[in-house]
């Protein structure tokens, strides 16, 4: 078996996809491709795909990954010759690496998610907040929230997260009187994390109108450098 | 065309809405057809959400043939959802067809499917949306043709006043001939001079070209068309071969999880059992098999363009089809390389369905589905479902032992001369199956039997020998429900299901209605009615408000026995059988007599094959799987 991960994007309007209809989406286009999948699952059989971190309804990402698995060795760009007559530009493949068939899962090893958040003005009008006035007090609001605990109510249930761990790293690229926009680079996984809806929602009150939120990036971390799934696959120690 | 496209105001309001994907379009082998000078441009409109709409065989095919053309466009609508609706309403924002986002009030034709009767209310809602002229009367040169087809249309007269024309029967060809018109009265036609063209194509009826009337009592006295080329009676057309309309090759795949996620190929159309209170076995008669042959290549034509990993045969009754077995055979050589599945829907409860579904499923997890209908023989004999008690056991004896544990049967309340003993029956008949259940069960297999009773109210409907019947009250309906829900609530393997009977009214209501009933039909839409069919937003009380204020009375149209004199309001639409033969249809039912099936016994005269000249066509059984050379594919 021969495990080939690929990169895609998820843009326009299929933005608005869930994680499963996205993954369906996938699923098939492999189908039509006629690429020699391996079957998982005795009795309804189904193709071997993994996918990564899921993404939500309404956010588009540059880079996104799902793990093929293959029973026959066939060139990276074959794959992805086929594949990609068989996809919406919306979805497009933009790459693909080989990958060993013991390193850990995509979920496992993506440890960080870079985002691209954008709130206009026009969000709050029937809102209880407003935008921020100036881009310094902005700024102090966030500095001050991210170096401290919140606590975040998720399925009913609360729980205190520290954003100092969640919070990787924060830039505020963009602050007019018509627009903010952040980069993010939020964890994954582990016990603090926050999703970026989340983050919006503490720090401009709630806005009425969902604020547009792009994923650049996913990364595994390993110590201070960001590493490109692709590349880096995490597998510790090979023993020959 | 920038001025049309309502993309950019669309898409604001998606994040606000639950299950924005289904309104984004864009799926897979979508046409997304740029409408150019002189194309007619048709809008094929389902009047239910996206899920169940998507799906639907019948505007999949029409979508093709339409978009095959050079001169004419085919796009697609859904009923937004009501959280939509509120969205499109609040920022004025007209509904629009899926893939142009362009507003339907736009196109040259709108044309809706007519599948249940609980979808009308959709309609107009629709249209309103859409900012179309609800009244056909009032609508202005330049605004759509509002059409309807499919197997409601054989009674389209609650909605006569908002529908421009009809069309009856099979469809893919006359959609054509209403194409070339449009063509051909391109410029210089006035509304009405297309109404009156549209009139003198076999097949279409324009409701605006008659006048109903009516005796003091409520019954029509006449249907009397108003010009000339009016026909006194419109004529369905069938298609003789079904080998010569295309199977459609590149299925619309959506994004979202629709009703049926797997690859259709229509095997057959018609169904010659002639179960008497079923409306499509009547009015999609002659059965007409598709070539195995052609079949077997469209299903891997269809698999390559979609990527389904299931496939389905679809017809009225699929275990009638003649080549079944070699088919199933050929299939399942072929999926079994590929990890494809294969669903069978509507078999007959007998044994040879049952060895096909152990055939075909690996798992039985998903439990077989039986269509019983009726508790008692002789009940079962008023409907012409001749199923022995004995075939049915022995059927269910037959799937135990292959392994099925679970299974729902189908059952109907309110047929015609029922009984407390009928009733009786059902419990009984449901108690010997969980006999049987509990004496047969393979050694390593000790789970007990879980069985779901389904249980619908019966609505009589037109063009069917039951179209004279009057349906049992609300009260007397609610009774039998109970009294069987009693009767078997004290077994833990049973789980009783039932429609809920106020729906089964609206139902019966709108499928024997006449045209008095549009204004019924505006009023209660006007009160909030929309998809009727959930019962989140059902409210029988609109109904019945409606109904008063327009002066009519339910039970006139339910419960009201019709004489056989009587003219019904559809009798001006014909699906080409003769009403002789309905009516002795309906004296042997009463008498508990037995019709045989056409395809295999002598005929019963219904009078639709000489009329129309057309017959049965039977695949060949020892049929080759190769494709024919020649026939459409």
């Amino acid at each position: 078996m021969f495990r080939l991960r690929i990169c895609h994007q998820k843009q326009g309007r299929l933005r608005f996809l869930s994680h499963l209809e996205m993954a369906g989406a996938l699923e098939r286009a492999v189908r039509r491709a006629g690429l020699p999948v391996a079957l998982r699952g005795k009795y309804s059989p189904h193709l071997r795909l993994s996918f990564g971190p899921s993404l939500p309804v309404g956010v588009s990402s540059a880079h996104e990954y799902f793990d093929l698995f293959l029973t026959e060795n066939l060139m990276e760009a074959e794959v992805l010759g086929r594949l990609q007559p068989e996809l919406p530009t919306e979805l497009a493949v933009l790459g693909a690496a080989y990958v060993p068939n013991r390193a850990p899962s995509l979920t496992e090893l993506i440890d960080l998610a870079v985002y691209e958040v954008t709130v206009l003005s026009t969000a709050f009008i029937s809102s209880s907040s407003a935008m921020p006035a100036k881009r310094e007090s902005l700024r102090r609001k966030i500095e001050s929230l991210v170096s401290g605990e919140v606590e975040l109510a998720r399925k009913g249930k609360k729980r205190q997260v520290s954003l100092a761990k969640a919070v990787d790293y924060w830039k505020l690229t963009k602050s007019t009187t018509s627009a903010v926009e952040l980069e993010l680079g939020l964890v994954l996984g582990g016990t603090d994390n926050i999703r970026p809806q989340e983050f919006v929602d503490l720090t401009f009150g709630h806005p009425s109108h969902p604020p547009r939120i792009h994923r650049k990036a996913l990364y595994a971390k390993l110590e201070e450098d960001f590493l490109n799934p692709l590349f880096y696959v995490g597998v510790q120690g090979l023993r020959g | 065309m920038a001025d049309n496209n309502l993309w950019n105001r669309i898409e604001p309001i998606l994040p606000l809405v639950s299950r924005p994907s289904r309104y984004v379009d864009h799926e897979v082998n979508a046409r997304g057809k740029k409408p150019e000078k002189d194309m007619v441009k048709v809008a094929l409109a389902y009047p239910d959400l996206y899920e169940v709409g998507l799906p639907n065989l019948g505007l999949q095919i029409l979508y093709e043939i339409i978009n095959d053309r050079a001169d004419a466009l085919c796009d697609r609508a859904y009923a937004p959802a009501p959280d939509f609706e509120t969205q499109l309403r609040e920022h004025n924002i007209p509904l629009f067809s899926w893939e142009l986002t362009e507003p339907l009030a736009r196109f040259d034709i709108v044309g809706f499917t007519l599948q249940s009767e609980l979808d009308y209310t959709n309609i107009l809602n629709m249209l309103d949306l859409a900012g179309i002229t609800m009244r056909s009367e009032a609508r202005r040169e330049g605004e759509p043709l509002v059409l309807a087809g499919g197997p409601l249309a054989f009674n389209p007269e609650p909605l006569a006043s908002f529908l421009d024309a009809v069309v009856l029967g099979d469809a893919e060809e006359v959609i054509c001939e209403i194409i070339d018109l449009l063509q051909q009265l391109r410029s210089g036609a006035s509304r009405s001079d297309v109404l009156k063209a549209l009139a003198g194509i076999p097949g279409v009826y324009v409701p605006a070209l008659y006048k109903v009337e009516y005796r003091d009592t409520g019954c029509v006295t006449a249907v009397v068309p108003l010009i000339p080329e009016a026909p006194a009676v419109i004529e369905a057309r069938v298609i003789p071969d079904l080998d010569s309309v295309p199977v459609p090759k590149r299925p619309l795949l959506p994004y979202n999880r629709v009703v049926h996620d797997r690859a259709v190929v229509e095997i057959m159309r018609g169904c010659t059992r002639g179960c008497r209170f079923c409306l499509a076995g009547y009015i999609y008669r002659p059965v007409r098999e598709r070539d195995p042959g052609t079949v077997l290549e469209a299903l891997k034509v269809l698999l390559r363009n979609s990527g389904f990993s299931e496939v389905s045969l679809l017809s009225l009754s699929t275990a009638d089809y003649t080549a079944l077995l070699p088919l199933v055979g050929a299939i399942m050589e072929d999926a079994s390389k590929t990890g494809v599945s294969l669903s069978l829907p509507s078999l007959r409860p007998d044994s040879f369905s049952v060895d096909l579904a152990t055939q075909i499923s690996r798992v039985k997890r998903t439990g077989l589905t039986f269509a019983v209908e009726a508790g008692s023989q002789r009940l079962r004999n008023v409907i012409n479902k001749g199923l022995t008690e004995t075939d049915f056991l022995d059927t269910v004896q037959t799937a135990l032992e292959a392994g099925w544990r679970r299974f729902k049967v189908y059952f109907m309340v309110g047929l015609p001369t029922e009984s407390r003993d009928d009733l009786e029956a059902l419990v009984e008949l449901v108690k010997a199956v969980l006999d049987l259940g509990g004496r047969t069960s393979p050694s390593e297999q000790r789970r007990t039997l879980r069985m779901v009773i389904n249980v619908a109210s019966f609505v009589p409907k037109p063009h069917t020998p039951f179209q004279w019947v009057a349906q049992d009250s609300k009260e007397v309906l609610i009774g039998k429900i109970a009294y069987l829900k009693k009767a078997l609530k004290g077994r833990r393997e049973v789980e009783f299901r039932w429609h809920e009977v106020e729906m089964s009214l609206l139902e019966s209501l709108l499928s024997r209605g006449d045209r008095r009933m549009g204004a019924v039909l505006e009023k209660a839409w006007r009160q909030g009615a929309r998809f009727d069919q959930w019962s989140e937003h059902f409210d029988f009380s609109r109904w019945k408000q409606a109904f008063a204020d327009e002066g009519l009375e339910m039970a006139f149209y339910t419960s009201r026995p019709r004489e056989k004199e009587e003219i019904l309001p559809w009798e001006h639409l014909s699906s080409g059988i003769d009403r002789e033969f309905l009516w002795r249809e309906y004296q042997a039912a009463l008498s508990g007599e037995l019709t045989a099936d056409c395809r295999s016994s002598s005929c019963p005269k219904c009078g639709l094959c000489p009329a129309y000249k057309v017959g049965n066509r039977l695949a060949d059984k020892g049929a080759s799987l190769a494709p024919t050379p020649g026939k459409a594919t």
